[in-house]
């Protein structure tokens, strides 16, 4: 019995081994660079980048660190002002962009009418051209609505998507027709279908097209920059060009804002990712 | 409901999604589609009506000519790059456990961090006389590289630092798909006694496949359309080794303030995603049946 | 389901409740008029200057609002086309000097010279009076400058036993002498072939700003005399020859990396860096550690050196001429410039500015800028098509410095930068 039980407890240990080195080689590459801004975040302009010809263990790691840039950033900058709005800004366009994309998504999945195809067509358009080519047009229309240095010259423009309505569509066509038969047997609205059984079982397509909507207002820049100019709706990535100056760029307070801006969303990621994952684990090596 | 309000259902499901695309996407591209017959002096506010001559120019444009050969190129290596090893990942971290968390959070990083931050941390990790990488390569005895300053190493550079940011993004959308493949399917191939590899292939992937069919436009997309790591990083050099189509469409619009030239250079440049798109979905034999 | 409808119903409805803040010309209960200001970020403590032209305004001109907006450098010129081309958010703002003839020439700037009188005018130093006028008229104006010198690390001369560069414009040194001090100077203590302290670089090493004064030094032009081509100035012999000892200087004599790590000469692994006049007030308030002079900017054949930073212009298109002028003059008249010359530390370009700080322009660092302001200075090309001029000769001096041959790449810009001033006829 003995070596019979060995053999695959070995087979098991080796492949377990195999697969944390992987795992622990991927996350090197990913966190690297990360963490030469994170220890650079921790050091004195003036020691940033003292140890990046020669290589040494200073590199990496902050000795003699400090927290003044953090400091600087929480307690004398309206940081907490620019973080909120970010939150708010990319809260609500998922909020409003989960309701109308998922909305179009239904009518795109479920049903069949004239125009589709061209209708859904000019959907995916309207994701292929670049933004810099619109902003003009789309500044004017903005202004004309009176929404110019506003939340909502931020927030509305971005929850029509695209690449929701896509990825939405995607989940819901492929839920058995049967579903939704049954529903329209039992007398069942197009509502009741599309809140009731439609929605419910395209949830992780709706937590992923969060996560799309979310990181867009996120990283988004240019935008801001352009329909916005009140201290008041200054959102996160345009406070941190901030530390970029004229004549000089405050890389410790440059950096330690991007890290603020960085963790507490990969922090929210971690708590939140059962979401992403199935439940029970059912492929692969068993972990 | 009568059967003539039945008709319009549907219509009123997509409504508000296609009234908002169409007042802040549509009409904005729409006029962009216009300006690219003109000549536009955006800050003299004149516009002047120069029928083909800007796509005359570009096709005889020699940088935009390179610039369109490198799009395809950076596209044809970045975005299979990015969804196989996103594939890879999300397979690999799809399970339970802590320590599975903390790495696909890990993963999931280079995502989060601002895309123009993320380029000035890499230019400074490339540079070849004091970068990081540079010292980490002298330090264990291999010669020293230049990265994105000469011709032949600037384009993988670039394409090295696009994909360390993407992945981890479509891991996670990836990671979604496989977690809306019914337990009951994969339990199933179990009992059949079907190994690891071939229930990825003949199970998984099948059902995986309206996500990734997502995942291959949406990136495809996003990549056409990137142009901060080479505004960041290179500016399009070393002698335009690095000019992507999006590129220059910032370039003339913002630095040249032809607003009309890049119109149509962004014109052109939607006719090549349009096209890369429809073959991606002939390709991956995903019938859009409604 | 059910929670998050409510949430954003209720956020629909709060969005609906939101007033618009007031913006562009829009007028409001409580301001009668207002006027926006754009102006570059410029950071603490230096945003005060432009905030203290504003309060002076607003006193003097009871029941006008001016609204400032702040935009990063990098941002700057996308955000102001939009401003100009839509003709909102916009009455008076910064403009980057090298491109008052490029807003001139797109009628984007209200004339200036009925709002001036003679000796006010006269007050600007000469080299700026020029780049203010476009076909005759001021169309600007100089806000504050800058001067380039040859920023010195005294400790690493001296670690290295070489007599420390002059201050005087008299011993102002050729480049073939900063090679041949920066190769002695050079430290690469690990043997790796790559410097652990460098002998020279400079701090925007492909602009115009910094690289046209190395062709002009050597007897080439930047531009026709009246600018309408560049053929037979970039590509010139002499044009050639300076471009192809600038990428020497990368390449061959490697005293220079060829990509800038930031920071290198504050911390102490430079020692020869050419840098803007306003490198000296950093030094001097964040890195006081560093022990530095300043040597005139090296030459070939003759000296010149760079100038220019900001002027101040009104939109042409302004629904309110007389106040936004009365902005621009309270931030650029006399009075004024000397406050901001106290605050944000540019190169004054008033010489009555110069006049009321002896204590600061009759000692080094200082009197050397000044000097090469009245001497030696030239300004970038006055041509409409700066902006492509700048970019695409930026990619040439990048190109060479990444190792491009220098003759090729001047004759191909040159051919890129004609074709782009053609368009401006």
């Amino acid at each position: 019995m003995e070596p019979i039980r060995r053999t695959p407890d070995f087979g098991h240990t080796m492949r377990r081994s195999l697969f944390y080195a992987a795992l622990v080689l991927i996350a090197l590459v990913s966190v690297v660079p990360l963490l030469w801004a994170l220890t650079s975040s921790l050091r004195p302009d003036d020691e940033i980048f003292r140890y990046t010809t020669r290589l040494s263990w200073k590199t990496l790691l902050p000795i003699g660190g400090t927290i003044h840039n953090f400091r600087e950033i929480l307690f004398e900058d309206r940081f907490a002002r620019f973080f909120g709005n970010s939150l708010l800004v990319a809260g609500a366009t998922i909020l409003l962009g989960l309701l109308v994309n998922s909305l179009a998504a239904f009518g795109f999945a479920r049903f069949t009418f004239p125009g589709q195809r061209v209708l859904f067509g000019f959907v995916l358009v309207t994701f292929m051209v670049p933004f810099e080519v619109i902003v003009l047009p789309l500044y004017l229309v903005v202004r004309s609505l009176g929404w110019l240095d506003t939340y909502r010259a931020l927030i509305i423009p971005a929850v029509p998507d695209a690449f929701s309505i896509f990825l939405i569509r995607q989940f819901m066509a492929k839920l058995p027709r049967d579903m939704f038969e049954a529903g329209r047997v039992d007398g069942a609205s197009w509502w009741d279908l599309y809140w009731r059984v439609a929605l419910p079982n395209v949830k992780p397509a709706l937590i992923t097209a969060s996560l799309l909507l979310f990181l867009r207002q996120w990283d988004a820049f240019f935008w801001p920059l352009v329909a916005t100019s009140s201290l008041e709706l200054t959102v996160i990535q345009v406070a941190l060009t901030k530390y970029m100056t004229e004549f000089v760029t405050y890389w410790g307070r440059l950096l330690a804002g991007s890290m603020l801006a960085t963790l507490p969303i990969v922090a929210a990621f971690f708590l939140l990712q059962r979401y992403f994952v199935q439940s029970v684990t059912s492929s692969g090596i068993k972990g | 409901m009568t059967r003539r309000t039945r008709h319009l259902v549907p219509y009123l499901f997509i409504a508000p999604a296609m009234v908002g695309l169409g007042l802040f996407k549509l009409y904005p591209i729409m006029e962009g589609l216009r300006l690219s017959f003109y000549d536009v002096r955006p800050i003299a506010r004149t516009q002047v009506f120069i029928g083909l001559a800007n796509f005359i120019e570009l096709v005889q444009d020699p940088v935009i000519v390179k610039a369109a050969l490198n799009t395809v190129l950076f596209n044809a290596i970045v975005t299979p790059l990015q969804v196989i090893l996103a594939l890879g990942l999300a397979v690999l971290v799809n399970r339970q456990g802590r320590a599975v968390r903390v790495f696909r959070s890990v993963f999931f990083m280079p995502a989060v961090i601002s895309l123009v931050v993320a380029s000035i941390i890499w230019k400074l990790l490339y540079a070849p006389d004091n970068g990081v990488l540079n010292g980490v390569l002298i330090a264990v005895g291999l010669p020293a590289q230049t990265f994105l300053t000469s011709q032949s190493q600037a384009m993988p550079s670039l394409i090295g630092m696009v994909v360390w940011k993407g992945v981890g993004y479509w891991m996670v959308i990836l990671l979604a798909g496989l977690k809306d493949i019914p337990e009951s399917v994969q339990e199933a191939a179990i009992v059949d006694g079907a190994s690891p590899g071939r229930r990825f292939f003949a199970v998984t992937l099948p059902l995986l496949s309206p996500t990734l069919l997502f995942v291959v436009v949406a990136d495809t997309v996003i990549n056409f359309l990137l142009f901060v790591p080479v505004y960041v990083m290179t500016q399009g050099g070393p002698s335009n080794a690095t000019s992507l189509l999006m590129f220059e469409v910032y370039r003339n619009a913002f630095v040249y303030t032809r607003f009309g030239y890049a119109a149509a250079v962004s014109t052109a440049l939607l006719f090549v995603i349009a096209i890369a798109v429809s073959l991606q979905m002939r390709f991956l034999r995903v019938e859009f049946e409604y | 389901m059910r929670r998050i409808s409510l949430i954003a119903a209720a956020l629909l409805f709060l969005m609906g409740l939101t007033p618009a803040i007031p913006f562009g010309g829009a007028k409001s209960a409580w301001a009668a008029t207002e006027l926006q200001y754009l102006s570059v970020a410029r950071g603490e403590p230096r945003r005060q200057a432009i905030l203290a032209a504003i309060v002076d305004f607003e006193k003097a001109n009871p029941g006008v609002k001016v609204v400032l907006s702040e935009i990063p450098f990098d941002q700057y010129f996308q955000k102001a086309a939009i401003a100009l081309s839509s003709g909102s958010g916009i009455d008076v703002f910064d403009v980057d000097s090298p491109l008052v003839a490029s807003y001139g020439h797109q009628n984007a700037l209200l004339t200036l010279d009925k709002y001036y009188a003679r000796d006010n005018v006269q007050d600007f130093t000469k080299v700026e009076r020029d780049i203010a006028t476009y076909q005759g008229k001021m169309i600007s104006a100089p806000m504050g400058s800058t001067s380039v010198g040859l920023f010195v690390n005294v400790d690493l001369f001296k670690a290295a036993g070489l007599k420390v560069p002059g201050t005087d414009p008299k011993e102002r040194l050729t480049w073939d002498q900063v090679v041949d001090l920066a190769r002695k100077v050079q430290v690469d203590k690990s043997g790796n072939k790559i410097a652990d302290t460098w002998g020279f670089a400079i701090q925007q090493y492909d602009r115009p700003y910094m690289t046209l004064p190395l062709i002009e030094s050597n007897g080439a032009s930047a531009i026709a005399p009246d600018g309408t081509t560049v053929d037979g100035y970039l590509n010139s012999a002499a044009a050639i020859e300076a471009a192809r000892w600038y990428g020497d200087t990368f390449n061959k004599f490697k005293i220079s990396p060829r990509e800038q790590v930031p920071n290198l000469f504050y911390t102490g692994k430079l020692a020869m860096y050419l840098a803007p006049s306003y490198e000296a007030n950093t030094l001097k308030s964040q890195y006081p550690n560093v022990n530095w002079i300043v040597a005139p900017h090296p030459y070939f054949k003759k000296a010149v050196t760079p100038t220019g930073a900001w002027h101040v212009g009104v939109f042409a298109g302004t629904k309110q001429p007389d106040l936004a002028v009365a902005l621009l003059k309270a931030y650029t008249d006399p009075e004024a410039a000397k406050r901001n010359y106290k605050i944000m530390n540019y190169m004054p370009v008033r010489e009555s500015t110069f006049k009321a700080f002896p204590e600061t322009f009759d000692v080094m660092p200082n009197k050397l800028f000044y000097w090469e302001i009245v001497n030696t200075a030239v300004p970038r090309p006055r041509t409409p098509a700066y902006r492509e001029y700048e970019d695409l000769l930026r990619q040439a001096f990048a190109n060479i410095r990444q190792g491009a041959d220098a003759a090729q790449e001047m004759k191909a810009a040159t051919e890129k930068i004609n074709a782009q001033i053609r368009r401006y006829k």
